[in-house]
This record gives C-alpha cells, sequence and structure tokens, in this order.
C-alpha cells in the first residue's frame, strides 16, 4: 500500500509541476501565434532567417514553468538577451550586411541618397500618429515609428534603448512588413505616378572605381558619426563591413563575418527577441496599435521616397524614375526588386535594378542616422 | 493629444528630416565631388558620359508594321520571311494579315545583352 501510496504522490506532483497544470489562457495563445507565425515562416517563406527564430523563441518563453523568457532573471534566454539589451546584436548584423553592400550604384549616382532621406517620412509621420492615440509615451512613440525605415536591426537596437519591453511586437512588425514589401509597395507606388514616369528608362550608371568603393565607407563614417554620434555604432559597423569588402585584403575576415558570424547573430537575435514576446506584454491593445501603425509607417515611407523621386524626375527633365523612389526604404534587396518589377511591367526592356539599389543602400544610412536622432532627442 | 506632446512631436519630426536631409545631402554632395575628382583624374572626363545617351528599348518588330521602308536584297528577303513566320505563329492559324514593312528598331543593347539582363534578373 505504502508503494502505491508514494506511486500516487509522485505522479501527482509531477503533475503539479507540469505545463498542463501551470498553463494560462495568454501562454495559450502566444504558443498558437508562435505556430502561425513559424507556418509564414516555413510554408509562405516569410523572412525566414529571423522569423522562424523569433517564432520559436516566442514558443519557448510562453513555455509555463520553463524560465525561457527574456525577462527572467536566469537561464540560457536570459544571457543570450543580454546582446539585443546591450546592443550589440544589431551592430554585428551591420557589419555582415556592410560585407554584403555594394555602394558601388550609390556612388555612381549619390543622388539616391536624397531619396533614401525622403523614404525615412514614414518613421517621422508615424511616430506623430503614435503620440496622437495617446497611448505611447514619446519613447515608444519612437520605438514604433522606426519600423517605417523598413530595417530590422535599426528597430531592434532603437527599440532595445527606448522601449525594450516593446521589442516583440515591434520586431514581429517590421520583420512580417518586410517580407510583404513586395505586396504593399506597388499599389502606392502606382498610385502616385503616371503610366509614362513608370516608363522612364534611366542612363546607365558609371562605372565606379576601387578607390572611390575604399574611400566611402570610411567618408561616411565620419561625415555621419561626427553629425549624429548615436548611430555611430550602426554605421559604423556597417562600413567596416564594407570596407573590409572592398579593400580586398582581408577577404578571410568579410567571409566569416557575412557567413558565420551573422548566421551566429541571427540565431541569438532572433530567438531572443522572440522571447520577449511573452503572454502579458504581447496580448494588449498596444500590439494591435503597434501592427496597425507599423504598416502605415511602411505607407508613408514608400510614398515619400516615390514623391521625392517625382520631384526628381520634373527637375532632372524627365530622366529620373520615380519608382527607384520607394526603394529607399531600405529593406534591401526586397525594395529595389519591387521598383524593378513594377518598372519592368510597364517596359519589359527596363532595367531599373541597379538605379533602384542606389537609394535602397542609402535607406540603410538614412535609417540608422533617423535612428541616431531619435535615440538622441528621446534617451 | 496634450500641447506639449503635440510640441515634443514637431520638435522631433523637425529635428529628425532636417538631420537626415543634412546629413545625406552632405554625404551627397562629398560623394559627388569625389566622384568628379575620380573621373577628371582618371582621364575619362564627363565628356563621354554626356555623349552616352541611351535610347529606351521599343517594343518588338510586331508593332512596326505601318512605317515605311523599302525591302530589297536576298538577304533581307530572307529576314521579311523569318519574322512573318513568327508573327504568322504567335497569331496562330486562320488570321490572315500583310507585312507592309519593316523597320529596325533602334537599340540601347544589343539583343543577347538584352537577354542576359533578363535572364540575369529575372527571379528578382
Amino acid at each position: 500500500m505504502m508503494i502505491v501510496d508514494k506511486f500516487v504522490a509522485a505522479v501527482q506532483g509531477i503533475l503539479q509541476n507540469s505545463g498542463f497544470v501551470n498553463v494560462t489562457w495568454q501562454q495559450l495563445v502566444m504558443i498558437g501565434i508562435a505556430c502561425v507565425l513559424l507556418y509564414l515562416a516555413i510554408a509562405r517563406g516569410f523572412e525566414p532567417l529571423l522569423l522562424l527564430p523569433i517564432a520559436f523563441g516566442m514558443l519557448l518563453a510562453n513555455l509555463p514553468l520553463a524560465n525561457l523568457a527574456a525577462s527572467s532573471e536566469t537561464g540560457l534566454i536570459h544571457y543570450l538577451y543580454m546582446g539585443v539589451k546591450l546592443g550589440i546584436y544589431p551592430p554585428l548584423i551591420f557589419l555582415g550586411i556592410g560585407c554584403m553592400t555594394d555602394f558601388g550604384p550609390l556612388i555612381a549616382n549619390p543622388k539616391g541618397f536624397l531619396l533614401g532621406a525622403a523614404a525615412q517620412l514614414g518613421i517621422f509621420l508615424t511616430f506623430f500618429g503614435a503620440m496622437a492615440l495617446g497611448i505611447f509615451s514619446p519613447a515608444e512613440a519612437a520605438s514604433i515609428g522606426i519600423i517605417g525605415g523598413a530595417d530590422g536591426p535599426t528597430a531592434i537596437y532603437v527599440t532595445s534603448i527606448l522601449a525594450p519591453h516593446l521589442l516583440g511586437p515591434i520586431a514581429v512588425a517590421a520583420y512580417s512588413y518586410m517580407a510583404l514589401v513586395p505586396i504593399i509597395q506597388p499599389p502606392i507606388m502606382k498610385l502616385l505616378t503616371t503610366k509614362k514616369e513608370r516608363q522612364v528608362v534611366m542612363t546607365q550608371l558609371r562605372p565606379v572605381s576601387r578607390t572611390e568603393k575604399i574611400i566611402f565607407p570610411i567618408l561616411v563614417t565620419i561625415v555621419v558619426s561626427f553629425l549624429v554620434p548615436d548611430a555611430a555604432s550602426l554605421v559604423g559597423m556597417l562600413m567596416l563591413g564594407n570596407l573590409m569588402r572592398e579593400s580586398g585584403v582581408v577577404e578571410r575576415l568579410s567571409k566569416t563575418a557575412q557567413n558565420e558570424l551573422m548566421n551566429i547573430i541571427t540565431i541569438f537575435l532572433g530567438v531572443s527577441v522572440g522571447a520577449t514576446a511573452t503572454g502579458e506584454v504581447f496580448l494588449s491593445p498596444q500590439t494591435l496599435a503597434i501592427i496597425c501603425l507599423g504598416l502605415v509607417a511602411f505607407g508613408f515611407g514608400t510614398a515619400g521616397g516615390v514623391l521625392f523621386g517625382k520631384l526628381m524626375y520634373i527637375f532632372s527633365k524627365g530622366k529620373v524614375n520615380p519608382l527607384i523612389g520607394s526603394a529607399g526604404v531600405s529593406a534591401v534587396p526586397m525594395a529595389a526588386r519591387v521598383s524593378q518589377k513594377v518598372g519592368q511591367k510597364e517596359n519589359p526592356g527596363n532595367f531599373l535594378l541597379m538605379h533602384a539599389m542606389g537609394p535602397n543602400v542609402a535607406g540603410v544610412i538614412g535609417s540608422a542616422v533617423a535612428a541616431g536622432v531619435l535615440i538622441a532627442v528621446l534617451k | 493629444m496634450s500641447p506639449e506632446s503635440l510640441e515634443l512631436s514637431l520638435v522631433v519630426i523637425l529635428t529628425g528630416l532636417v538631420v537626415v536631409f543634412a546629413a545625406l545631402i552632405g554625404l551627397t554632395a562629398l560623394i559627388w565631388a569625389f566622384g568628379k575628382i575620380f573621373t577628371t583624374i582618371s582621364g575619362k572626363g564627363s565628356k563621354g558620359d554626356k555623349n552616352e545617351k541611351v535610347e529606351a528599348p521599343k517594343a518588338e518588330t510586331k508593332s512596326t508594321p505601318t512605317v515605311s521602308a523599302a525591302v530589297t536584297t536576298d538577304e533581307e528577303d530572307d529576314v521579311v520571311a523569318a519574322i512573318s513566320a513568327a508573327v504568322a505563329c504567335m497569331l496562330g492559324s486562320g488570321k490572315g494579315f500583310v507585312v507592309r514593312s519593316i523597320r529596325r528598331v533602334k537599340e540601347s543593347r544589343p539583343v543577347w545583352a538584352q537577354a542576359g539582363l533578363l535572364e540575369n534578373t529575372k527571379p528578382f
């Protein structure tokens, strides 16, 4: 009898300490959301490299009693999350991006910088929208606005400094909309341009020398960091990566930064950002507002770029295709591909890809500068 | 929205847009100036760029039958036959058509380069 009693007590103890008894409804809903995001990443290919680890991090954070949320005081994820909290991962991701980015089209046609600046309009208008809603503090509103930069690492960097409690919803919104760029942008681009403007064929870009490509990252780092020191860690690492690529003397380092290092950081960043999305934080009206405002941010960013492109079309007397303006919202290289695709629909012999890559990479620098401004003003 | 929030929002928007544009306009000017210096040093100058006028590639020969041009030599007859066959193939059987004239389209880039570009950018 004693053995049976002890056996029953043991089973009861295990049951009492199991997830089945301790799970809350919020955790169940969050596990459901994580599974939906996993489906989107795996079956639909929505930015799988980041959405998959983010979604799984979300799943881990909501396992009852597992102590795997980023907010917990100990445990694996807590330590991985330090890289986000201390602002380490996003600049390291930028290092890898710098190694993979060719700034040649931007050097050949530096006017692309202006489009990269205009497309940051979405960040600031969304900030205003979030403030107008009245449910967000200025720092939270700035973190939501930065979704309009269409740049995941920048959004995470700003949010980790200004409003770390909103990391989960903002990261999910940023990466989901980045995956949806080919759906969000074309209607806005078509609405704001005429058929004639979309058919403009731009002159071929001039070849860029190696020396120019080497000087570019050094110059950008100095200029941007002098003007906005808060953007220095993002822009500095982006340009270090680019210098490693263009110098051609540290191929091993460049390869490591853009492959192994970036992949390792992507795993850590994704899982730990996902693990910030616990039920109590994520399931709130604020998340819904963030998702809606994120879409507004992308829309205004695209519109800002295209409208500035139209201005350039007028001033250049029809030599600039306004479609390349939409690529100013970072999201490299997806946004440039969208410009190429929409342009080619109007004129199958038109190749806007390289022209759009200029504003596209300028958008990365532009959103880093915008991030620096927001941090400087609102920290 | 309280007056303080409104004021803060406007300050952030103004500061943000001005600083972002200032930074990127500064970079535009710097990179442009560097570009000019480099093209001058490399000896090409800007003359070559100005003369290089690339025209829009126009639609296929299908759309140009109304423009008149004389077709004389045997070799051109072969070309006309080939184009007619291609048009007939595209239109399908049972649809009669008359080729009145064929004009060479001005190309901004050679056909093979165009085909290569198309193939390379297709995945995008």
